[in-house]
């Protein structure tokens, strides 16, 4: 059985290692999810997966694999039998297929740590957090998570390496290829001022017509959200760049909540052709 | 620098327009800020004037759906608001010169008699040119095309409209704006030179 005891180091937490930034997997309602970032070293122009779980505290002949996905961040596992009571004993691990070599992740229990009083802790940091009255006015939606390495697109200055065109329906304005990586995840915030924007006018007679929309924002903090991810609300037809973020709440080195803030992008911005129904 | 600056040959006509409003009132403020923004539109309406490939869709049309913004930075066009990149047009300060003798006479073969007199306004007058991108290139390739674009007309200019001078004083340092996915922009000051001849005439009360 492997060692499950808690752990001192955020690293160690989120699953770190050479070739993943974070692996992480979580039970939510509607099933256990998985969320990893690979590190930039490892960051190829495709990157296929092989999901493995564990029923058995992840004792090495006890691991299936359950998919592959190409160019995903993140897994959501709908095919976990109903009615296991001991859900501790759950583990999950990614390999990176490259090159015929497998390159693994770190493995990720669904109820590792923190555990006992950490655990019910946690739980009143959230949901203190949630119940606050500021915090009534919560969105459901969606995370997108930006790619930083991968392959360059054409529209990438050859001396620089900088981007040139910033709606350029291949890179999307990042500079790799997609832009984004495939899929999103449920991410809910809960935002001080309204996401809806009204265009005003630059009385510093410097920006023109200008349409501000800063949101700070509350939100979990796994997923992890960075610095240029978007956030796209269910029920309200426009777009958000994550442009700050910052951890507020952790325990022992667990990111438990991040503060937000978000910027709307303007109606024409590349970011509305991305598809994530 | 070589080849042509105006592919499409609109600056002539941007020009002419401009002479023939100044032509009885003189030159204003507005009136600069509407040719320069006349000519950056007719350079933006090419996309073959753009020395950058990765520009080519930036090109300005009528409506919601142009590449780049140009506008004088006070008018409000809320269907337009925060699209970017766009380039913004700002007077800065006028400054009068007196030049001549006695409140700027130039020409008086009867003196004392004011009515005969001919008189020079000069003023030396600044405009910015502000080029706001949603990346750090991207607005720097939009800034160069703009500063090469005006420094070729400084000459046409100087000869072909009432100018005394026309300089394009440089290209600020590239700076961040807090909006969107964070954009940056870069300024480019002008200069020129107008100088208006006048007499004063006396109307005898009826």
């Amino acid at each position: 059985m492997p060692n499950r005891t808690i752990l001192e180091t955020r690293e160690s937490y989120l699953g770190s290692n050479a070739y993943f930034e974070f692996f992480i997997a979580q039970d939510e309602l509607t099933g256990p999810h998985l969320y990893w970032q690979l590190t930039s070293e490892y960051t190829g122009s495709t990157n296929i997966f092989e999901i493995y779980r564990s029923l058995d505290y992840g004792n090495p002949d006890s691991w299936e694999l359950l998919d592959t996905v190409t160019d995903v961040w993140l897994y959501h596992d709908t095919t976990l039998p109903k009615g296991i009571k001991d859900k501790v004993r759950i583990a999950y691990r990614v390999k990176l297929v490259r090159d015929n070599t497998r390159l693994e992740s770190p493995i990720a229990y669904l109820f590792p740590r923190p555990v006992g009083k950490e655990r019910i802790l946690a739980k009143a940091i959230v949901r203190k957090a949630f119940t606050e009255p500021w915090s009534l006015p919560h969105t459901s939606g969606k995370l997108l998570k930006r790619k930083y390495k991968g392959e360059k697109c054409s529209c990438v200055d050859n001396l620089t390496g900088e981007v040139t065109n910033s709606d350029c329906s291949i890179c999307k304005g990042t500079g790799i290829v997609a832009g984004y990586w495939k899929a999103a995840a449920e991410y809910h915030i809960i935002h001080r001022n309204p996401l809806d924007s009204r265009p005003a006018f630059d009385v510093n007679l410097f920006l023109g017509s200008v349409a501000p929309s800063e949101v700070v924002a509350l939100g979990k903090a796994i997923p992890p959200p960075t610095t240029y991810d978007v956030w796209i609300p269910d029920n309200f037809n426009r777009r958000f760049y994550i442009v700050q973020t910052q951890t507020v709440a952790e325990l022992r080195g667990f990111p438990i909540l991040t503060a937000l803030v978000l910027r709307m992008a303007e109606a024409n911005d590349i970011i509305y052709s991305i598809d994530v129904s | 620098m070589s080849g042509s600056i105006f592919a499409d040959n609109n600056v002539p006509q941007v020009i002419s327009t401009f002479c023939a409003r100044i032509t009885d009132k003189g030159i204003g403020p507005l009136d600069v800020t509407g040719l320069l923004r006349g000519l950056l539109i007719s350079f933006f309406s090419n996309p073959d004037n753009f020395k950058y490939e990765s520009l080519k869709e930036r090109v300005y049309r009528e409506g919601e759906d142009t590449g780049i913004t140009i506008e004088s930075v006070g008018k409000f066009t809320p269907e337009l608001a925060s699209k970017r990149p766009a380039i913004f047009i700002r007077r800065g300060d006028w400054q009068t010169y007196h030049l001549g003798i006695s409140s700027s006479k130039i020409f008086d073969e009867y003196q004392n008699y004011p009515a005969l007199a001919s008189y020079v306004h000069t003023c030396i007058g600044t405009h910015n040119i502000i080029v706001i991108g949603k990346t750090y290139a991207e607005t720097e390739m939009i800034a160069e095309e703009v500063y090469r674009f005006l420094l070729g007309l400084q000459p046409f200019l100087a000869n072909t409209a009432p100018f005394v001078s026309f300089r394009v004083r440089g290209l600020s340092e590239p700076k961040a704006l807090k909006e969107g996915r964070d954009s940056f922009f870069v300024t480019i000051p002008l200069a020129y030179t107008i100088s208006d001849k006048f007499t004063i005439t006396y109307r005898r009360s009826e």
